[in-house]
């Protein structure tokens, strides 16, 4: 079920909320909470109900070799580690099968010759989500961080609605002790009112944004997939429209997860934090998918070593972490590329900052002038980065990059030849091309400047959801951003008549944008 | 504080609530796809502007909603040409659920859509050779769920509310309201019984200077798109996905036919002479002719497994005296043709003709009009085949410059067929 969708919005969550609060007023709290294990299978089998046994196997799985690993039961350390090791080789076995299986065949079968012969594997919804929190809980076990469990809390860990399907990838540590919590019970005007309000924008960002936005980029993509050459008008507003469209989809995504979680007095992990913000790299990944940053930074770069064995290892880490976030994004080559580059972006950001801390000042590094250009040249480099990321395969996306950095020439309006031609020409001006800048087919070049225009303006200017939501905690880990999120500013969300008016009409916008009726074109024929 | 929260809910829910009743009452009443029927004064709403470009919604709705006892299904062709109000029916209420541009697995679902509840006794079926290319892709406005019944004919619960959220609460629909009270000089492209109105075509004709010229755009869209050669695609009978061939869809309908004891006609839609000549010059003729062969033969084997007798498979195509109607000349710019708008689309007259003949077992039989069309059967098929093949030579003799126009335009068209230098086509950014 998709949180955009009228089964979700009218019918799942007031249910699944008025029986909650109604069988925990009543003092029946595991009754409660099992209710809401088995709303989430529900929500989850909606979409194909084969897999719930996958994902019913995978949690009993986990808990019984964590609660042997907790309890040290077997009472040896070699023993615990292969219990570990086997552990952890099931969840990547079963992501590596459902996942990735085809992708290695194909490779495999054109590189060494093989013939593996490819199914036909439906991809398990949010596999790589369950995987990847139960391994965390399994190393945790390990490590003796972790303490028994109770079944139906760890079952709710997992599969608790609001983050099951796109995350944020949520902690054990973080998640488990708040299910333990009484007050959680109670219906509280307070938690559900903040929780609705973050829902309604997080879905008014997907919906009306991250929607509106992806007909500027879907028409460019599919262009250049059958091959059409872009031009580099077009191929910039595709790209961008595309940095925009995934920024608002992801973090409306999470926005909505982390709105329907405190409804039910849950605080979920900051995902996002104004990532288009960023002044560097390093700092982007601190603010985009920060859970999954987090994942990968405790349990892939620092097991590997992180920056503990020299310049060398610390940057061969960073690469093989950031590949294999690339190839966890999905099983295609444009994914694993899309890694390294920005593995590659992450070397380049700390060997400069290596390099800038010895020879320039600290003065002129916080300046804004650097920082302003910091900042332009991040965005620069993310906005390469989608293109990789988005395009079907590798051709596609080198087309559409070598049209963005002007490999395909830059024509000018034809408008120009005119003017130009009956004038006296400097020599280095007489290869100038002329031609149409944006098929029009497309999309209408200028309602796609307006998009662009005002989400530019947004991302980089525009307070985001937590620090609307600022004063009432939305989230997890949110302490960390204090320096940005200043007490008292003019949009500092408050439970006022004002306030209520503005949450409506992104409430109405987000409905009335929540189907569309599809158009036949081709009556002709 | 809980205090505060409670009444900024409270406006909220009630702002939403307020605002989003009166977007879906306006939308009611407006109706601008025609679904709910609610008032229609004219002037205001009686003219429909969007029902064209959402017809596949429209009519699935309308079809739960007036449920007819008899239906016709077929493309746009039969959508023009075929008369729900014909005498020939044995059933009172039919209603023509002709969706333009449609593939055989379309119709097979919009079959199962109006016949799950048993109410639909009669069915017209008219085939067109388009719908069976497997190599196909969807409408965009084509949805399953609004379908009463599933890909198997079991019945949909909630067929029903499939189109609520998006005729009466979506943008989409306000504007489509917005469009209708303003577009009330138009004229409606449908009749109440789901035929299409042929005011449209007329004028059509006149913007592109006459029926010759109609005649040109129409086949130079075929030579170089409608069997999908612009998406640098072969006219196949399997599916590319599932690499099955389109004719399971037939035998679906066919079967269902049989278990629910509905009479089923089934016909082959006429073409002008000129048609043929471009399913020729697009390299067609073979698979066009094993495309017949295969229908019947689908016809005859379910009704073996049936065990009851063959529902009749008629043929209008080829040559008679209605398909070798004169184009008037370029220069006869006003001049319009009896039976045919275009090579492609007949005129309801032709459509008559077509009852009379289909239904003539249970209307009248007109004897002047016994030459048209030809009931297929396993004894006649070939010779039927080998006789379109003979009448052809004697139609190019006899209209030597027609064929020579259609000689040049697939000439001039022929890079859209090749695959090869379809794909530079497109490379290019032309469309055909």
């Amino acid at each position: 079920m998709l949180f955009n969708s009228y089964e979700f919005i009218l019918l799942f969550l007031p249910l699944t909320l008025i029986v909650f609060f109604k069988l925990g007023r009543l003092g029946y709290q595991s009754v409660s909470i099992s209710w809401l294990v088995l709303a989430s299978f529900f929500f989850y089998a909606w979409w194909n109900p084969a897999y719930l046994l996958l994902i019913l196997f995978s949690i009993i799985f986990n808990y019984s070799i964590g609660i042997i690993l907790t309890n040290n039961l077997v009472r040896s350390s070699i023993s615990n580690r292969l219990l570990l090791v086997f552990g952890i080789s099931c969840n990547l076995g079963l992501i590596g099968y459902f996942k990735y299986f085809n992708f290695f065949a194909s490779n495999a079968n054109t590189f060494l010759g093989s013939s593996f012969s490819l199914e036909e594997i439906i991809l398990p919804l949010a596999i790589s989500f369950f995987t990847f929190q139960q391994i965390t809980y399994l190393v945790d076990a390990y490590q003796g961080k972790t303490k028994e469990y109770n079944f139906l809390h760890y079952c709710l860990f997992v599969t608790f609605f609001p983050q099951l399907i796109a995350g944020p990838i949520v902690h054990h540590r973080e998640m488990l002790p708040q299910f333990e919590q009484k007050s959680i019970y109670t219906f509280n005007y307070e938690n559900f009112t903040i929780g609705l309000t973050i829902f309604i924008i997080g879905l008014f960002k997907k919906v009306v944004i991250a929607d509106g936005v992806a007909n500027y980029s879907t028409p460019v993509f599919d262009a250049s997939v059958v091959g059409v050459t872009l031009t580099f008008y077009e191929a910039w507003i595709g790209a961008l429209a595309y940095s925009f469209q995934l920024y608002f989809d992801f973090s409306g995504y999470s926005d909505m997860a982390i709105g329907l979680a405190r409804m039910f007095g849950i605080l979920l992990p900051l995902n996002f934090h104004s990532p288009y913000k960023a002044n560097n790299i390093i700092d982007f990944w601190g603010r985009w998918h920060m859970t999954l940053s987090r994942f990968l930074r405790d349990y892939v770069y620092i097991p590997l070593g992180g920056n503990r064995k020299g310049v060398a290892r610390r940057y061969v880490n960073l690469m093989c972490t950031m590949l294999l976030g690339g190839l966890w994004h999905g099983a295609g080559w444009t994914f694993v590329i899309w890694g390294a580059v920005h593995g590659f972006y992450l070397a380049i950001n700390h060997a400069w900052r290596k390099l800038t801390s010895k020879f320039i000042s600290e003065k002129y590094l916080n300046s804004k002038i650097n920082i302003f250009i910091m900042r332009g040249i991040t965005f620069f480099a993310v906005v390469i980065s989608w293109v990789i990321f988005r395009a079907e395969d590798m051709s596609s996306a080198s087309s559409i990059l070598s049209s963005m950095f002007g490999f395909n020439g830059i024509p000018l309006p034809t408008f120009f030849k005119n003017i130009l031609d009956n004038m006296d020409m400097p020599i280095f001006l007489t290869g100038l091309q002329y031609g149409e800048l944006i098929d029009r087919s497309y999309f209408e070049p200028g309602k796609a400047l307006i998009w662009l225009s005002v989400l530019f303006f947004a991302v980089h200017f525009l307070p985001n959801t937590q620090q609307i939501m600022n004063r009432y905690s939305p989230a997890l880990g949110i302490e960390k951003w204090k320096s940005e999120n200043v007490k008292n500013n003019w949009w500092d969300w408050q439970p006022v008549k004002r306030w209520s008016v503005i949450v409506s009409i992104l409430a109405i916008l987000a409905l009335l944008n929540l189907t569309q009726v599809s158009e036949f074109l081709y009556f002709q024929f | 504080m809980q205090n505060f929260f409670k009444h900024y809910l409270f406006l909220i829910v009630a702002i939403v609530i307020v605002f989003m009743s009166f977007i879906g009452v306006a939308n009611w009443l407006i109706d601008p796809y025609w679904i709910y029927r609610t008032v229609e004064i004219k002037g205001v709403n009686k003219i429909k502007p969007m029902f064209r470009t959402h017809v596949r919604m429209a009519k699935a709705n309308l079809v739960n909603k007036i449920k007819p006892k008899g239906i016709i299904l077929g493309s746009s062709r039969s959508g023009y040409g075929l008369d729900p109000e014909h005498p020939g029916w044995t059933v009172s209420s039919v209603y023509n659920l002709s969706l333009p541009g449609t593939t055989i697995y379309e119709l097979m679902r919009y079959f199962q859509h109006a016949t799950v509840d048993d109410s639909v006794k009669e069915v017209v079926l008219a085939l067109d050779f388009f719908m069976f290319n497997g190599q196909r892709k969807f409408e965009s406005d084509f949805k399953e769920n609004r379908l009463n019944a599933d890909v198997n004919g079991n019945y949909n619960f909630i067929s029903g509310f499939a189109d609520i959220g998006a005729t009466l609460f979506s943008i989409d629909a306000l504007k489509a309201s917005y469009r209708t009270l303003y577009s009330q000089n138009e004229e409606n492209m449908f009749l109440d019984n789901g035929q299409r109105s042929w005011t449209s075509y007329m004028q059509k004709i006149e913007r592109v200077g006459g029926v010759r010229n109609m005649f040109h755009k129409v086949e130079r869209e075929y030579l170089s798109d409608h069997w999908w050669f612009s998406s640098c695609r072969r006219y196949e009978f399997n599916e590319s996905e599932s690499n099955k061939s389109t004719f399971r869809y037939l035998r679906t309908i066919i079967s269902e036919a049989y278990k629910k004891n509905i009479r089923l006609h089934l016909l082959i839609s006429p073409n002008h002479a000129r048609f043929l000549e471009v399913i020729h010059a697009a390299g067609l003729w073979s698979i066009y002719e094993e495309w017949k062969r295969q229908l019947l033969f689908t016809v005859i084997d379910e009704s073996k497994k049936s065990g009851k007798q063959e529902f009749r498979l008629w043929d209008f195509s080829g040559y008679n005296k209605y398909n070798i109607e004169k184009v008037p000349l370029k220069s006869e710019k006003n001049k319009n043709m009896r039976f045919y708008w275009e090579p492609s689309h007949y005129k309801a007259e032709l459509g008559t003709i077509i009852l009379d003949r289909v239904f003539s077992s249970n209307h009248f039989s007109n004897a002047g009009r016994i030459e048209f069309g030809n009931i297929l059967s396993k004894q006649s098929i070939e010779t039927h085949l080998d006789n379109i093949r003979k009448s052809r030579t004697f139609y190019q003799e006899n209209n030597k410059a027609d064929i020579l126009e259609i000689i040049s335009m697939a000439e001039s068209t022929k890079d859209w067929r090749s695959q090869e230098k379809c794909k530079q086509l497109i490379q290019k950014g032309l469309h055909p």
